[in-house]
């Protein structure tokens, strides 16, 4: 089964997050920061990380560098999920090695489908 | 040493000012060129003679502080004399004036007359001085001899010879050849560093060396009865010297022959307000020590002139004494190369020259200026060296120089008047220095020549408690000046000298294509005669150099039998007066001139149209200032908009990024109920709706908060203040959140009276109470205690509420930021995190706006999480 790491902050936004992508058929694990994502990717191969970028401790552009620069994940996938919407912020986040930005509020059949077709492609 | 190595060392160092001259018109040249400026004030270093040298030291020992006012004098006019200066050069570069003669005659019409008396007076006045200059050199050579008592030399020819063939070859073309200026431009300066070096390290090493320094010296003059020296004897007398010495520094012909003739740009003459004072420090730092270490150690019948090279040879230096010899010589043979090269100028165009001419202008025989000036050379220098050897032995060597000093000023009154009185004439100046010249020769030049001591004559007995120098001095300056003012005033200026008056008064506003290339004479004279006349008088070279170069310039065809535009004359005019004088210059060119001879140009023209131009210039400038200041204004209120337009950007950017948290999570989660319907289980789908309504009410708040700020920091607040108990809106906030509290398993205390009044707006106090009971609540592990206590700030009385929790307490990295908008600690994972990011800064704004102040109070480890602030007390008695 194909997995996915959720990280986001906001409580409510990661409920229906994990809602959504276990009714797509995806392996759903949730990091509520930085620090817990980490943990998550030492512990477990993804095939997409889910990332949103401001978080209390480590934010997401670390978070992406990280993974781009671990030889053991740099094949994840990095999806952007952001309030951040400022073109500067995009194209720091897609520097940084991610496969897409989607700025918040998303639309949820758009987001399912880029998620799915990103996957299995 | 010995009588030859002395003629040895004196032949070598002239040897070297040849060496010197040679590179300064050769490889020198660029050097001096790209720093004029220092050369320029090292030239006029020239000021300093053995008189300086030797002479301050001999008046010092003898006659105390007076000598100071020599050197005070021209640095304290150092102002006056740049604003004069700045004048006098452009009028000589102008009109080609290549000496002090040529500037007087110039400006008074052109009158050869007054460029006789002149030369006569600077002649009579430099020629002592020069022999003085002779006289230093052979005297301090003997003193340097060991076997002084047994053998003399006259070194005076050998060091007169030398100097003369020096004059002849780089003091002739001095005024129109650029390469041989520069020549004497390096020698002068050289020999201006040579001697200050030499004054003032040879005084270094006797002083600090031999004597403990210089107040050791002062202490044992003191101890031996000669505190008189230490003091000025006659401060009548040392006023005048002052004004004396500072026309001086302007009228000297060495002076003006380095500070105008030698000047390569205006710009020049500000870097000599430095180098001179520094100079003149230099070279008399030691004076005053060294004369009385002199009287203190040698014996009385040495000539205190010479206490310098005494004490060098008296404490057995071994090559001290020769390099102060060298100081000394360099301080004659400058003076005499300067001085005897400005004079030699002055006799040839104002005597020598005229004596070749019929009245008429015809040649009585053929003498171009160059063989006149070195006859004049030579005559000077036989008249120098005569009156050394006949006249000058008894004086000492600063009398001579005072002298020629008050001789000197006499051309002050006809100077200044050149340049600051326009309705001076040549009449009036001849006149009143003939009056002025006249006393002086009374009362110096006769007496001397008769061999009696100077100025004993009743005649000038005018001020009693006055020294016969000084009177003197002032008798014949007030003559002087009165006879030429009241002369002028009642005679009349022919138009050449209005002419010329005009220019030289209005130099500074006049544009140099004026002045450049106005014509100042009217008659007809063709192409071929003019350029017969000019080659007559002028080097071969300097032709290609100026006349044909400005017909190139001013795209004019030289036909041989045409007429000669106005400005080709009036050019070719000042070349020959580069050569001979505006005098004689004058003459020579009336000859060649058919019709009218002279017309001037219309200066008032010239005038009016530039007033015009610069009152039109300066309402330009005056309309381009206010633009600039316009524009700054601009530039400054646009940088604030910028900046404020930033931090509102930044704000926005906050805002939006805050609702966009909530929203994502409302439209998801609304969408995913939409997207699933039935298939959703009842208990999901309830969830869903929950969290929607909470975040729906985060909006809200959010919503609510950002107003608050916004209201609060541009000012537009409304507080509606009344009398507030606080601890009853302390209760109500309590009881709201005890619910809460409970929940999150937390106790909430309270001390502290039961009434405390405050001026307040309810709502708000309520909203800063909520926001510090709910975050405490929030962090707290188990406990919540709120006091309220009567504290004061500088005298004012205040209630101070503190809420502190037992929670971690606040990370050190959030302390800088807690009050700043939207900024959520990094550490609030533990509980949910539905602030807004806005409440402390919102409530700090509102505390604020009370009149009090809002502040983390204590944070672990120094005690538990305290937030506390202040409000104003209101009495309740009253």
């Amino acid at each position: 089964m194909n997995s996915i790491l959720i990280v986001d902050d906001e409580p409510n936004i990661v409920m229906s997050l994990e809602y959504l992508m276990r009714s797509n058929g995806l392996d759903v694990s949730i990091a509520r920061n930085g620090t817990e994502a980490i943990e998550q990717l030492e512990n477990k191969r993804f095939n997409l990380v889910l990332l949103d970028i401001t978080m209390p401790d480590v934010d997401g552009y670390e978070i992406c560098q990280l993974i781009k620069n671990t030889p053991d994940w740099a094949a994840t996938h990095v999806v952007f999920l952001s309030a951040k919407s400022k073109q500067s912020d995009i194209e720091k986040g897609m520097a940084l090695g991610a496969t897409d930005y989607i700025v918040k509020p998303f639309s949820t059949k758009e987001l399912s489908t880029r998620i799915l077709n990103l996957i299995t492609a | 040493m010995n009588a030859i190595s002395v003629i040895a060392l004196t032949s070598c160092y002239l040897g070297l000012l040849f060496l010197v001259a040679r590179w300064g018109k050769g490889l020198g040249r660029l050097l001096i060129e790209k720093y004029s400026s220092y050369f320029y004030g090292l030239g006029l270093g020239v000021y300093a003679t053995a008189w300086t040298f030797y002479g301050s030291i001999g008046r010092a020992a003898t006659n105390g502080l007076d000598f100071l006012a020599i050197y005070i004098g021209p640095v304290l006019f150092l102002p006056v004399w740049w604003f004069v200066m700045k004048k006098v050069v452009r009028i000589s570069k102008a009109q080609h004036l290549n000496s002090l003669s040529d500037f007087i005659t110039a400006r008074y019409g052109k009158s050869w007359s007054l460029g006789l008396v002149v030369t006569l007076l600077v002649v009579m006045a430099i020629t002592p001085y020069l022999a003085l200059q002779i006289k230093a050199i052979s005297s301090s050579a003997n003193v340097l001899l060991s076997d002084a008592r047994t053998s003399y030399i006259d070194l005076d020819i050998v060091a007169t010879g030398l100097l003369l063939l020096f004059t002849l070859i780089y003091g002739v073309h001095f005024s129109f050849d650029a390469n041989q200026r520069n020549g004497l431009i390096a020698t002068i300066g050289f020999e201006s560093i040579v001697k200050v070096l030499a004054a003032f390290l040879g005084g270094w090493v006797i002083i600090q060396g031999d004597f403990e320094g210089g107040s050791q010296v002062f202490e044992r003059a003191e101890a031996a009865g000669m505190s008189e020296l230490f003091v000025i004897q006659n401060p009548n007398d040392w006023w005048l010297m002052m004004l004396v010495s500072g026309f001086a520094f302007f009228l000297l012909p060495r002076q003006f022959q380095m500070a105008v003739v030698s000047n390569r740009s205006e710009r020049d003459l500000r870097k000599a307000l430095w180098i001179v004072p520094l100079f003149l420090l230099l070279m008399n730092f030691w004076v005053v020590p060294i004369a009385l270490a002199g009287n203190l150690s040698l014996g009385g019948d040495t000539n205190p002139d010479y206490h310098f090279l005494s004490l060098a040879l008296a404490q057995g230096y071994q090559f001290l004494p020769g390099i102060i010899f060298l100081g000394g010589l360099a301080a004659c043979t400058s003076m005499i190369i300067v001085s005897a090269s400005a004079l030699s100028a002055m006799v040839s165009s104002n005597i020598l020259l005229p004596a070749t001419l019929k009245r008429d202008g015809t040649p009585r025989f053929d003498l171009n200026p160059i063989i006149t000036k070195r006859l004049a050379l030579v005559l000077i220098f036989a008249i120098a060296y005569f009156y050394y050897a006949f006249i000058v032995q008894q004086e000492s060597l600063v009398s001579i120089g005072m002298i020629s000093f008050i001789g000197i000023a006499q051309l002050a009154p006809g100077f200044l008047g050149a340049l600051f009185w326009r309705r001076g004439t040549s009449l009036g100046v001849l006149l009143g220095l003939l009056v002025g010249f006249g006393l002086w020769l009374t009362a110096f030049g006769v007496p001397q020549w008769l061999g009696e001591r100077s100025g004993e004559l009743a005649l000038f007995g005018v001020f009693e408690n006055w020294s016969p120098m000084a009177n003197i001095t002032f008798i014949s300056l007030a003559m002087n000046s009165l006879v030429m003012v009241g002369v002028s005033l009642m005679s009349t200026q022919h138009p050449l000298e209005k002419s010329q008056a005009e220019i030289f008064y209005n130099i500074m506003s006049i544009p140099s294509q004026h002045y450049d290339r106005s014509p100042v004479t009217s008659g007809k004279i063709t192409f071929e005669r003019l350029e017969k006349m000019l080659l007559r008088f002028l080097p071969d070279n300097m032709m290609h150099e100026t006349l044909y170069k400005r017909y190139t310039i001013d795209r004019i065809k030289p036909e041989p039998f045409k007429e000669a535009p106005a400005q080709v004359v009036s050019y070719a005019e000042r070349l020959l007066t580069q050569m001979m004088g505006p005098a004689t210059a004058r003459i020579v060119l009336n000859r060649e001139m058919e019709g009218d001879t002279i017309n001037t140009f219309d200066i008032q023209d010239i005038l009016e149209e530039t007033r015009e131009t610069k009152k039109l210039n300066r309402e330009l400038q005056e309309k381009s200032d206010a633009l600039a200041r316009l524009t700054k204004e601009l530039t400054t209120a646009n940088d604030q908009l910028k900046t404020i337009s930033t931090i509102k950007d930044d704000f926005l950017y906050s805002v939006t990024h805050e609702l966009r948290s909530p929203l994502t999570a409302i439209r998801a989660q609304i969408e995913i109920i939409r997207e699933e319907g039935d298939a959703m289980p009842a208990e999901v789908r309830a969830n869903f709706l929950d969290a929607t309504i909470e975040e729906s009410v985060r909006l809200t708040h959010l919503i609510s908060n950002v107003l608050d700020i916004e209201k609060f920091e541009s000012g537009n607040q409304q507080l509606s203040l009344k009398r507030l108990n606080l601890k009853e809106m302390i209760d109500r906030v309590l009881e709201t959140h005890w619910a809460l509290a409970l929940n999150e398993g937390v106790q909430i205390s309270y001390s502290g009276p039961e009434h405390a009044t405050v001026n307040g707006d309810s709502d708000r106090m309520q909203q800063v109470l909520v926001n510090l009971v709910s975050n405490a609540i929030k962090h707290a592990d188990h406990q919540i205690k709120i006091a309220l206590q009567e504290c004061s700030n500088k005298g004012k009385a205040l209630w101070c509420l503190e809420l502190s929790d037992d929670g971690a307490g606040v990370p050190e990295s959030d302390v800088p930021h807690l009050f700043e908008k939207f900024y959520q600690s990094r550490d609030q994972t533990v509980k949910k995190r539905l602030g807004t990011g806005l409440g402390l800064a919102i409530s700090h704004n509102i505390i604020k706006a009370h009149g009090g102040q809002l502040e983390l109070a204590k944070n672990p480890p120094e005690g538990p999480t305290t937030f506390s602030f202040t409000l104003p007390k209101i009495n309740t008695n009253e």
